[in-house]
Formats: C-alpha cells, sequence, structure tokens
C-alpha cells in the first residue's frame, strides 16, 4: 500500500527568539481522496508536548527552537514520525497520512490503540460521542493506582466504596455495569452484578472508559456508569520487562501476625486442598457427627504467630510484533504479561450496636490480619490479515486471595461476661476470559465497518473452611479464664461456600458510512448508520453448607489460645461435642439469564457544528432462578421474569469550534433485579449480620437520564467540564429492613428516586504559568475534579418497613467528591526521566446503612487520603517509589439519633510504602 | 457494494427476529410443582392443578408412618391410629385446620429438611390430648436412635393479633407472617401437647422454639404443654395477647420461657426446670430491643410459677431477667438455683416501669441464687417477697405464706393461693410429661 507522504516543511515568517509555532495540517489519503484527519495526536518525542487536530485537521504547536521528532496518530491511521527544525522561526508542516480507515468520530471507534497516555485519555473523551471519562496506564502509573478500583476513583463522579464497589454519581452496584473489551464480564461476587474492580492489577490494563450516557450499543441494565475496561495489547516493538517489588504497611510491620496453620500454596493464593469437606462428610446427605465416632474434621482451629513479612510483587512484560507482508500491512504481534503480587495488612478498630435509647448493646473491638495475593496473567494475540481486517484473541486469568485471622472482642448486651470470637477466612476470587474479536473495514472509503466479538468468560468464588468459635471472659489476658459460648451453636462453626458463574456473550456491529463529514461542509453532511445485536447467556451455581459445633459438656472452659487441646477427635470420640451439619435446602441455586438484544444508532450532522445520534435498543430477556423450597425441600420454586424492553437513546453534540464542545444526552434504561433479590428464600450475607430474603414480587425498574455537559479544550493537554445531570428513577429497587422476629433485609421496588448533581473536571500542564523553559511548572501537570450530587429516595410511608426513614438519600451516594492529581514529569536527558506525583481524595459524608425503629441511618464520614509516587527511568533500568494511605485517618461510621449523632464504627488499616524496580531487556 | 450492507443489514434484522420469536410468551402453568407443570410456559394462566400437600406411606424399621410434606389447605386429621411423620415445614394455612387426636405421635423425620409445624394466619390447630393420651411431637430418632436437641424445628403459631415491631412481621427462618389487629383471634385449641427435642437450625441463623406463638390471639386455647429438651427457647411469645395454663418447659439450651414484640396475655402454673448441658434463663421478658418503648407495651400477667435453675458450667444462667422495657405483673413465683441472679431488671425504660408499679414481682420466695435480687431494689424491698428457703421436691412444692389469690386477677385464672406452681397434693405434671 502507499506509504505516507511527508509533503513539505515551509519557512513562513519569524518572531525573533521568542516561543515559536509548529503550525501544521493532517490529511489522509484513501483511494486518491484526500480528507483533514480531526483529532490526530501530535506528539513531541520523548515530551509530553503535544496536540491534537482540529476539524479541520489543523494543529498548533508552541515550541523553542531545536529539532523536534513529531508523532502524529490517530485512531486508524498508521502512525509516523516527521523530524522538524525550528532555527528563528516559526514552521508550518502538513502531513498526509494513509489511511487505515478514513474518518473519525463515528460512533464506536475500534481499532489498534496502543494508547494509555494522559492526551490519549483526554482526545479520546473529546471524540467520543457520550458523556466519557477515561483514565489511561501513565495516569495510574503516575498517580500510584494499583488495580482498576483505584483508577475508578480518579473519575469525576466515582467514588467507592468498601473494596472495589463503584459508585457511580451515586448509584451504586445495580446502575452499573463492568465490560471487558467492549464485552460484558461475569462477577465472582455472588452479592455484586458489577465485578470488583480492584480484581484487575493496573499491570493488565491499558486504558478504563467511564460511560456516563447511555447509548444503544450499551445493555440496557444502566444507569450509572459502564465502566470497560480494556486489556494491554501487544506493543510496536520488541518489548520484555521484568519487574520485582517490597512493601510495607506501617501497621503490619514488626506485628507478630496471627495466622493459622493453612496449605501449601497460600502464598500463591490458591487453596491446595486443605480446606476441602472431607470426602467422607460429602458424601452424607446430612452429616451429623455421632458420640464414638470421629469429627472428620481435621483440628486446626489455633492460632499460630507468625513474624509478617514484607510484601513482595513480581511482574513479566514480554511482546514483539513480525511483520508478514510489508505492501499489505499484515502482521502478527503478541503480549504476554505475568504478575503477582502478595501483601500483609494488618487493621483494628471498634465496632458497635446501638438501639434507639441509644444503649450500646454491642462494644465490640477487632483485629484483622489479612494477607492478601493477587496473581494474573494476560496474553493478547493480534493478527492484521491487511490494514482493513484485524483479528485478535485475548487470554485473562486472574486470581486473587485473602486470608484473614479477625479476632473480636467486647461486651455484647445478651451475655452476662464478654465475648471473644476468632474467625479464619480465606476467600479465593477467580476470572478467566477468552475473548475473540475481530475489525474489518470494507468497501470503497472503507464506507462499512464491521465488529464483532465473542467471549467466554468463567468466574468462580470460593470460600472453603471459614473456620469461628465465640468464648466468654471477664479477663482478656488470662487463656484460663475462657469458656466456649455453648448456648448460641450456630457461633461455633465451619462455613463453605461455592459459586460459578459462566457466561457467553456474542457482539456484531455493522457501520455504514453514507456521508463523510468532509464530502459538504455546507450541510453538515456526516451520516452514518450502525446496527448491531448482542446475545448473552449467563448460568451460576451457587451453594453453601455449614457446620455447627454442639458442645456438650459439663464444664466449658477452654484455652482459647489452645482450641485444638480440647476440640479434637480424641475429645469427639468421647462425645465432648459433635458436629451437626445446618441444613437450607435452597443453599443451592442455579440461575440463568439469557438476553437478546438488537440496536440501531443513526449519528447525523445536522450543521456541521451540531451531531446527532439517535437510536433504540431492544432487549428480550429471561431471567430465572431454580431451588428448592427453603423450609419444604420436596416442592421446586422457581422465579422467573421475561420482558421485552424499548430503550431509546438521543445524544447531541455541538461543536462550534474545535476548542469547545457541548453534549445533550437522554435516554430511558432499566434496572433488573438481581438473582437473588428475587429468589424466595433467606440467606445471610455477612456471617451475625441481619439475614436477607429475596422478594419474588420486585419488577423492573425504569431509569430516565438527562445530562449536558460543556467542555473545553484551550490546548493540547489542557481541559475543563462542566456537567449537570438528572435523573428519574421510577420503581428503583432498593434495600429495605423489613418487620421481622430477627433482623431481616430484603428488596422493594422504591415510590421513585431522584438524582441530580453537577460535575467539574480540570487537567492540564502548568507550562502556560511560565515563559521560562526551565522554570518547574514547565514540568507539573494537574488534574482536579470534583462533584456535587444530590438524590433522594422515596418510599410510601404507609409500609409496614422496620427502617425509620421513608425519605433518604440514596445509599453510598456521597454529597461531594473531590479529587486532586499533582505531578511533576521531566526527561533530564536521554534515558534519564523522574517523575512525582502527589494526589488526594475526599467523599461526602454517606449512608452506610439505614437506621430502624427511630434510629437515624449510619453514615460513613469523609476520609482524606493521600497517596504519593515518585519514579526515575533510565534506558534499562527503572525505580519506583510509592506510599499509600498517608494520612491514615480512621474510617468511621456515625449513626444519627433522636439526640447527638454517636461514632459507632471506627477502623484503621496503616500506611502502605512500597518500592520497585524493573529492568527492560 | 449496496447489495452488501443489505445483507449485512438483513442478517442483523434476522438474527433480531428470530430471538424475538424465540421469546415470544407462552402461557400455561408456571408452578413447578403443579401436575400439568408446563417448563416452557412464562406467563401462568390459572390452570395450575396444584398439589399443595402429600401423604405417603413410608416404612421405617419394620412400622408403617404416614410421610407428610407441603401445605394444607384444607381440613385434615392426623388420626392415633397412624403414626405420622413430618417432612420440610408443614404448614396449614388460612380457612383450614389440622386436628390432632388424643394420643397421635408425630415424627418428625431425620432427613435433609428441617421438619416443623407451622399454623398460618387464619389456619386452626384442633390438637386436644389427655393427660393419659397426651399428643407427642418428638424426632424419630427417639425411635430410631438416640434423640437429641435440635433435631427438628417445633411448633409455630401465627396469629392476627397485634405485636409491637410493626403491623405484621416475618417469623423466623420463612415460617410464616405474623401479627395483625384482631387480639381476640381465635387459632384453635392446643392441650396435652409435648414437644421434644426442637430447635433445629432452619438455615444458618436461625433456631427454632419448642413453642413458638407469633401474634397468637386471646381466643385461642393452649393448656398443658410441655417444651422437653429443645436446642434453643422452650416457649416463645412474640407479641399477641394468648394466654397459657400448664406450661414445663424442661431442659431447653437457651431460655425457659421467653417474650418480646408486646406479649399482652396471662400465664399460670408456669413449671421451668433447667438441666446440665444447657440453659440459659428460666424467663428473658423483652417489650423491643430496638426501641424499648414501642407500643403495645409487653405486659402480661402470670402467677404460680416455679422457676428451678441449674449451674450448666458457665454460672450465667438467670432466673427472671426482665428488660428492655417490658412491663408485666407476677406473682406467687418461686426462682431458686439460678448461679447468676434470681432476678433481674434491666434497661432504663423497665426500670421507670418497674418504679411506675407497672412491673411487679410480688408474692414470691427468690432464693438459693448467685444473687438473688439485681438491680431490682423495688422488688426487693417488697414486703410480700422474701428469700425464705422453700423445700422443694423437683419442682413440686408450695408455700402459702405471702400467697396472693390468683383469681382476683381475673375470671381467666384459677384458684391457686400459693407460692409456686406445682403442688404436691396435685401433681399436674403427672403422666403426660417427661
Amino acid at each position: 500500500m502507499k506509504k505516507f507522504i511527508f509533503l513539505a516543511l515551509l519557512l513562513v515568517s519569524s518572531y525573533g527568539n521568542g516561543q515559536f509555532k509548529i503550525n501544521g495540517t493532517v490529511t489522509g489519503n484513501t483511494d486518491d481522496l484526500i480528507e483533514p484527519v480531526a483529532f490526530a495526536n501530535i506528539l513531541i518525542k520523548g515530551t509530553s508536548i503535544g496536540a491534537s487536530t482540529d476539524f479541520d485537521g489543523k494543529f498548533t504547536l508552541n515550541i523553542d527552537k531545536g529539532t523536534y521528532v513529531l508523532v502524529i496518530s490517530s485512531i486508524g491511521l498508521d502512525k509516523q514520525e516527521i523530524t522538524v527544525q525550528i532555527v528563528d522561526s516559526n514552521v508550518t508542516v502538513a502531513v498526509e497520512l494513509t489511511s487505515s480507515s478514513t474518518y473519525i468520530g463515528v460512533v464506536n471507534i475500534v481499532g489498534r490503540e496502543v494508547g494509555g497516555t494522559k492526551t490519549m485519555d483526554i482526545s479520546e473523551v473529546k471524540n467520543s460521542d457520550g458523556v466519557d471519562a477515561v483514565i489511561g496506564e501513565e495516569k495510574m502509573k503516575e498517580t500510584g493506582v494499583s488495580d482498576a478500583g483505584g483508577a475508578a476513583k480518579k473519575v469525576v463522579g466515582l467514588s467507592v466504596v468498601g473494596s472495589g464497589n463503584v459508585y457511580v454519581r451515586g448509584l451504586g452496584d445495580r446502575y452499573n455495569s463492568a465490560y471487558l473489551n467492549g464485552l460484558p464480564i461475569a462477577s465472582p461476587d455472588p452479592d455484586k452484578k458489577v465485578i470488583p474492580l480492584d480484581l484487575f492489577p493496573t499491570n493488565v490494563i491499558k486504558s478504563m472508559t467511564v460511560k456516563k450516557a447511555y447509548m444503544p450499543n450499551l445493555e440496557g441494565d444502566f444507569s450509572g456508569g459502564a465502566m470497560d475496561i480494556s486489556t494491554k495489547v501487544y506493543p510496536d516493538e520488541k518489548v520484555l520487562k521484568i519487574s520485582l517489588g517490597t512493601g510495607l504497611n506501617s501497621q503490619s510491620i514488626g506485628r507478630q501476625r496471627m495466622t493459622y496453620e493453612g496449605g501449601g500454596l497460600d502464598y500463591l493464593g490458591f487453596d491446595d486442598g486443605i480446606r476441602a469437606i472431607p470426602d467422607a462428610i460429602t458424601n452424607e446427605d446430612a452429616y451429623r457427627s455421632t458420640e464414638g465416632s470421629k469429627s472428620l474434621f481435621a483440628n486446626n482451629l489455633n492460632p499460630v504467630h507468625k513474624s509478617t513479612l514484607p510484601n513482595t510483587s513480581f511482574g513479566l512484560f514480554a511482546g514483539n510484533v513480525f511483520e508478514l507482508d510489508n505492501d499489505k500491512n499484515s502482521k502478527v504481534g503478541f503480549l504476554v504479561s505475568l504478575n503477582h503480587s502478595n501483601s500483609n495488612e494488618y487493621a483494628f478498630g471498634k465496632y458497635r450496636v446501638i438501639n434507639t435509647q441509644e444503649d450500646i448493646q454491642i462494644d465490640y473491638d477487632f483485629e484483622d490480619y489479612t494477607t492478601s495475593t493477587s496473581t494474573s496473567a494476560l496474553a493478547n494475540i493480534g493478527f492484521d490479515i491487511d490494514e482493513n481486517n484485524l483479528i485478535s484473541y485475548n487470554f485473562l486469568y486472574v486470581n486473587t486471595s485473602s486470608d484473614q485471622v479477625k479476632e473480636v472482642y467486647g461486651s455484647h448486651w445478651d451475655y452476662a461476661r464478654n465475648v471473644y470470637a476468632r474467625r479464619f477466612t480465606f476467600k479465593q476470587n477467580n476470572l478467566m476470559n477468552n475473548q475473540i474479536t475481530g475489525s474489518h473495514f470494507l468497501m470503497d472509503k472503507n464506507k462499512l465497518r464491521i465488529n464483532w466479538s465473542a467471549a467466554l468468560n468463567n468466574a468462580n468464588s470460593t470460600e472453603p473452611d471459614r473456620r469461628q468459635l465465640v468464648y466468654f471472659f471477664d479477663d482478656k489476658e488470662d487463656p484460663e479464664n475462657y469458656t466456649i459460648n455453648a448456648t448460641d451453636r450456630i457461633e461455633n462453626h465451619r462455613f463453605f461456600s461455592f459459586l460459578s458463574e459462566r457466561q457467553f456473550t456474542a457482539k456484531a456491529e455493522a457501520t455504514y458510512v453514507f456521508k463523510y463529514n468532509t464530502d459538504n461542509v455546507e450541510d453538515g453532511a456526516k451520516l452514518a448508520f450502525t446496527t448491531g445485536g448482542m446475545i448473552k447467556r449467563k448460568t451460576r451455581d451457587f451453594d453453601f453448607t455449614q457446620f455447627v459445633y454442639d458442645m456438650n459438656l459439663s464444664d466449658n472452659s477452654l484455652d482459647f489460645l489452645n482450641p485444638d487441646s480440647y476440640i479434637n477427635p480424641t475429645t469427639h470420640e468421647a462425645g465432648e461435642f459433635s458436629i451437626q451439619e445446618a441444613l437450607n435446602p435452597a443453599s443451592a441455586y442455579l440461575a440463568t439469564q439469557s438476553i437478546n438484544s438488537v440496536y440501531g444508532m443513526l449519528d447525523y450532522n445536522i450543521t456541521p457544528k451540531i451531531e446527532m445520534i439517535a437510536g433504540a435498543r431492544v432487549e428480550m430477556s429471561d431471567q430465572k432462578i431454580t431451588c428448592l423450597d427453603q423450609t419444604q425441600p420436596d416442592f421446586k420454586r422457581i422465579n422467573r421474569i421475561v420482558s421485552t424492553d424499548i430503550l431509546p437513546s438521543l445524544i447531541l453534540k455541538y461543536q462550534p469550534n474545535d476548542t469547545n464542545i457541548v453534549r445533550f444526552s437522554a435516554s430511558k434504561t432499566i434496572t433488573r433485579p438481581g438473582f437473588k433479590e428475587v429468589a424466595p428464600f433467606q440467606y445471610t450475607e455477612v456471617f451475625a449480620g441481619a439475614t436477607t430474603v429475596g422478594n419474588p414480587e420486585l419488577i423492573n425498574g425504569e431509569n430516565y437520564n438527562f445530562d449536558v455537559r460543556y467542555e473545553r479544550y484551550p490546548r493540547f493537554g489542557e481541559f475543563m467540564a462542566v456537567g449537570v445531570f438528572y435523573k428519574k428513577l421510577v420503581n428503583p429497587i432498593e434495600k429495605t429492613m423489613e418487620v421481622a422476629t430477627n433482623q431481616l433485609q430484603s428488596f422493594r421496588n422504591a415510590g421513585n428516586a431522584t438524582v441530580a448533581g453537577i460535575e467539574f473536571e480540570y487537567t492540564s500542564s502548568l507550562s502556560f504559568l511560565t515563559k521560562s523553559d526551565s522554570s518547574f511548572l514547565r514540568f507539573v501537570s494537574l488534574g482536579v475534579n470534583g462533584t456535587y450530587l444530590y438524590s433522594k429516595v422515596t418510599f410510601d410511608p404507609e409500609a409496614n418497613l422496620a427502617q425509620t426513614n421513608s425519605e433518604r438519600a440514596l445509599q453510598g451516594a456521597s454529597p461531594y467528591l473531590i479529587n486532586l492529581d499533582l505531578a511533576y514529569s521531566r526527561t533530564l536527558k536521554e534515558n534519564l526521566k523522574v517523575n512525582f506525583s502527589i494526589s488526594y481524595n475526599v467523599f461526602g459524608r454517606r449512608i452506610y446503612n439505614v437506621g430502624i425503629y427511630g434510629l437515624g441511618d449510619v453514615y460513613e464520614l469523609p476520609v482524606n487520603s493521600l497517596n504519593l509516587v515518585a519514579g526515575v527511568e533510565l534506558e534499562h533500568f527503572n525505580f519506583g517509589f510509592r506510599v499509600n494511605n498517608l494520612l491514615n485517618q480512621d474510617i468511621r461510621f456515625e449513626q444519627e439519633t433522636p439526640n447527638e449523632p454517636i461514632i459507632i464504627n471506627s477502623a484503621r488499616r496503616g500506611v502502605f510504602t512500597s518500592l520497585s524496580v524493573g529492568y527492560k531487556f | 457494494m449496496n447489495t452488501t450492507i443489505k445483507n449485512f443489514g438483513m442478517l442483523i434484522l434476522t438474527a433480531g427476529l428470530l430471538t424475538t420469536t424465540a421469546c415470544k410468551k407462552e402461557t400455561g402453568c408456571t408452578d413447578p410443582n403443579a401436575r400439568n407443570y408446563n417448563p416452557d410456559a412464562v406467563e401462568d394462566d390459572n390452570s395450575c392443578e396444584t398439589v399443595p400437600y402429600t401423604v405417603t406411606t413410608t416404612d421405617i424399621n419394620g412400622v408403617s408412618y404416614e410421610r407428610v410434606s407441603g401445605t394444607f389447605d384444607e381440613n385434615y386429621t392426623f388420626t392415633s391410629s397412624k403414626k405420622w411423620l413430618l417432612s420440610g415445614g408443614i404448614f396449614v394455612d388460612a380457612n383450614a385446620t389440622l386436628t390432632i387426636q388424643a394420643g397421635t405421635e408425630i415424627y418428625a423425620a431425620d432427613d435433609q429438611t428441617t421438619p416443623f409445624l407451622s399454623i398460618l394466619r387464619g389456619g386452626k390447630i384442633n390438637a386436644v390430648g389427655t393427660a393419659t393420651s397426651p399428643i407427642v411431637m418428638t424426632t424419630i430418632k427417639s425411635v430410631t436412635g438416640t434423640p437429641a436437641a435440635g433435631d427438628w424445628g417445633g411448633i409455630i403459631i401465627n396469629g392476627n393479633a397485634q405485636i409491637n415491631n410493626g403491623t405484621e412481621a416475618e417469623g423466623e427462618g420463612g415460617t410464616g407472617k405474623y401479627g395483625g389487629s384482631n387480639d381476640n383471634d381465635n387459632s384453635g385449641t392446643i392441650k396435652y401437647v409435648r414437644v421434644e427435642y426442637a430447635g433445629k437450625l432452619l438455615g444458618t441463623d436461625n433456631e427454632l422454639n419448642g413453642f413458638s406463638f407469633n401474634g397468637v390471639g386471646s381466643g385461642t386455647t393452649v393448656e398443658y404443654i410441655q417444651a422437653y429438651r429443645g436446642a434453643d427457647d422452650g416457649i416463645e411469645f412474640f407479641g399477641g395477647t394468648v394466654s397459657v395454663k400448664y406450661a414445663v418447659s424442661t431442659g431447653n439450651k437457651d431460655d425457659s420461657f421467653d417474650w418480646t414484640y408486646g406479649w399482652r396475655g396471662n400465664g399460670q402454673f408456669w413449671v421451668v426446670n433447667q438441666e446440665v448441658g444447657g440453659g440459659d434463663r428460666g424467663i428473658e421478658a423483652d417489650n423491643n430491643g430496638n426501641d424499648n418503648t414501642l407500643s403495645p407495651y409487653s405486659n402480661p400477667t402470670i402467677t404460680n410459677v416455679t422457676l428451678i435453675g441449674i449451674d450448666d458450667g458457665d454460672a450465667s444462667n438467670t432466673g427472671m431477667r426482665l428488660r428492655e422495657g417490658t412491663k408485666g405483673t407476677i406473682h406467687n413465683a418461686i426462682v431458686t438455683g439460678f448461679p447468676s441472679s434470681g432476678v433481674r431488671v434491666s434497661d432504663a425504660q423497665t426500670t421507670t416501669n418497674m418504679t411506675n408499679g407497672e412491673l411487679a414481682l410480688k408474692n414470691s420466695n427468690v432464693f438459693t441464687n448467685g444473687t438473688n435480687f439485681r438491680d431490682c431494689a423495688t422488688f426487693s424491698g417488697d414486703m410480700t417477697n422474701s428469700t425464705t428457703i422453700l423445700t422443694l421436691t423437683g419442682y413440686v412444692g408450695t408455700s402459702t405464706t405471702n400467697a396472693a389469690d390468683p383469681t382476683t386477677l381475673g375470671s381467666w385464672f384459677s384458684p391457686g393461693t400459693f407460692v409456686g406452681a406445682v403442688e404436691s397434693t396435685n401433681d399436674w405434671t403427672a403422666g403426660w410429661t417427661k
């Protein structure tokens, strides 16, 4: 094919010895039709200085004299480099790129994006049609983010509650969705629709895009945000990198770690089978050990103290590309990335329960010793048949584990003596994803584009052999003083759970461009139609079982440091205790979800400055959950929801010039009840927490979403945006506290809910503040964003509910969110680059739990967090230093009461520091 | 060129249409338990021929049992000529009556279920035994092996009387809704019924009681019941107005009697006999733990009570723990043998009730406990109460010193001007209790 043609380099005028300009035009050539290329990226090699082109393909760079290599790239076009020399005057350049794709700005751009730089993030936002945010790998690296959950926090309007639970504009899990390279991804967490984002280490992420405005090519179960994680793709040239790291937590280092005898592969994050239910028990219908027999369970209930080792990490990254046929641009590339890390953490805090009389019913201290691991393997093989036909295969495997010993002790109103509980919890989640995608650019001027993809993914979550014993004590330090709680049998138990979710998705999409936006500038011209379809089949298997210790003693005294001396096969044979399986026939359920969807979108430039994307998606869904009746297992229960939904949406983009964009978006979307939310059985989400029961009466919620956003792109790398949004949620599904003998949670369609807010973001290099090219500010960039949020959900005040407030903010919705990043990055000389950054995050007081019987709601109080990152990059070596959670503030929860709010829970996690070294061959 | 696009468009549209067709709603019976269940049906057309309950004859060790599962939606009788085996939760639906003949043996199956018997609101139980032919509900293991506390669920009566935790409430572990506005509600008659080895775990965190009276109304008759060796509470009241006369709670691992959520019935001739190997409080009396001031308050009138405690190793057993805002009047009680407290009052609202005289303990002997009276000076200072040691044979034995005449408390009460529940001359527990 045609090579790129470098047309001209002309001297135009002179300015004297100040700043010079490079003015340029980028055009593309397909079949001899030459058109300007909008939104092409121009970067001065080895710096972060660059620009992007406007609608007419024009760009300007302000620069001092010298010789520069400009890298010109555009999505779908071949990247090119040109050398520009500035002696004593401005320079004008014209670049013509050959096309592997000739139009830009049509819905759903795909192509081989190496991407990941901050400037790419901005231009992706600019080029997109929806209201998006993009976090690339450079930004993640610069701000010390270690997983996708951390990255999400950086996006305006997003907050992360707990571990990896993303709230988008105050809307929690049920309103969001996750995609991996554009295809929906299953969640291994039985209680979560969105896969916990902390499952994705940054080492495998190229970028994360958050779409906050609905478009018909997204699944209709949406209102907050769609998070699309793009995994890394093969590099442009041969790469081999390894990295090693170490770190520590300020609270765990130097402290003896409380653990227990686990399995041989624990350090890798895998259970080697030691925690499995013994076969002889599995084979019994309802296990109940009898006096005089073996207990069958291993007697490993003893805590063990070990010294805390520093955290470690390891990474390998390799990739290459092979030209097959230079003329056709045919090539094959691959990438392999392997990562493993483990860390130790020690956290402590308080946990209290109060009642309406403000009596502290439960007053516990807790201490958590946690060892967690994360292992990932990513492979990408890309095959460019020619420049118009691209196929790639992605494989991703992620395994995370957390092994925790939790000690809880203090007073409980129902017991005469103090309570001490110790629990061992090992959790392992993993995800395996196989994905194949293809892009084809067909016909004259690539007027027809076809994208297709299919993925099979399998997510598993296991919690094998959680063990807990509960004791009573008067003097905590005296082991002789402890007795076991024999009255509440459930407290002394072993618990096993398993979940497997398999999902197959396939998607095909075709876009046909009737007119390019350059065909006839007068009438706006661009006209493209996209249609596509997706099928999704999801199956989930879940089961859990629990075994309780039935203590049968005259004297319950027991050394809490050595329970195995008491609970062992010998004492079992002597009849001092027995083990009984706690049966829940409904515990095993099978759930399936099948969604077939078709959609169409018309992309039309009403005028050259106004672009409209109008479309609709039709989803036909069938969701079914089957289980045995909880109390009458002779009978089977099925809950099935079948629906067809038509979801229209409209996006208008007004771009008077290349620096200003106004977007408007309106859409209708739905919210489907989760599997367990409609399942007619009770289950316990958190042990000793409230029981939850599904509500078979739930119906789909309907959401009406409106967004207006103004964006300004004053200069390359600088971006500001102000947006407002409004959402009306009809029949929103909300968690409720029901009236029941015990604490019982369920779900209801609340009357309605309103969410509205303002978002602000600003990103810029601070170089505009100085004239001097050696100034510190030239190398500093600033990113700030903030959100103000109002939310209200209203229940029927006459409804028979235990919860106090029939009107409140949405759970997890912070009234404000602020993010601030300051980064210094400078190339001091060839092969010596330094960077330093500081990032700050705070969220406003948000509802954590709703209060019942006259007590107010529980709020999580604002936490200020500060992270520091520093790095040095040499030719082969790079060094990194990172400090997370520098302020180490208490995470506190307060409950509103008829009088003053009371702090009920608090925790402190410690400061995390890490050091890494990498070598690039 | 255009044909390519059209073909592709057609392909996608066809795919769309196909999937639409595949999802066209088929109507039929959607209840998987019905005879004519149609697994492909999406929309129910009310054609279901339901099978709400099943009764099949089964053989265990050469003995024939009628195995019962499901929900009785019509009147049904457990005859004494047969032995009955309960599998899973057995419900008696609204407008149905389950009759259990005197002397009937009912067993809970030892299968993968948690058997229990639950009378739903509007349904009735008519279980009338006699002192010589009581109705016994126990575990099949009492025949096939070694019975143990927690072998099965127990009996749950759900009524329409008022509760204070809401207008209606969900019972433990999916055993039915209870509560309403009819304090005179009638859930039937229970006489001479012994429930043994109840308290099985239902799910992972519900333990069922021997007898649970959930929002049961005063039209219901309950006399001569025994909760024997259950793993949780023996006899528990969740709101309601039902009254209970002649009740024995023996060897239950948690509380022997328990009330909460606004129980306002009467009680007379109650016996608690704790055993080694578990047991918490003789009586645990609450109004509402979440908000001690909710109305209607728990406010029973109880007389002729004998609570015999034991030290089961943790030294924490208490005779009577009155707390969380309960009101009530207790006369003629014996409280003895509890290693912790005999009588203890907790929480500000409860203390206020005591000071106001809305919570009263009178005419009672509290003796030989860890502490006889704790946080209840009003009671210990009451001249009708004493710590005088009485001589008892097990739980049998009474004293007439300072005794009140129960008939002055209301027409429901029987004569019994003595302190304690069982006179040595009239052991009403003989014959039908264990």
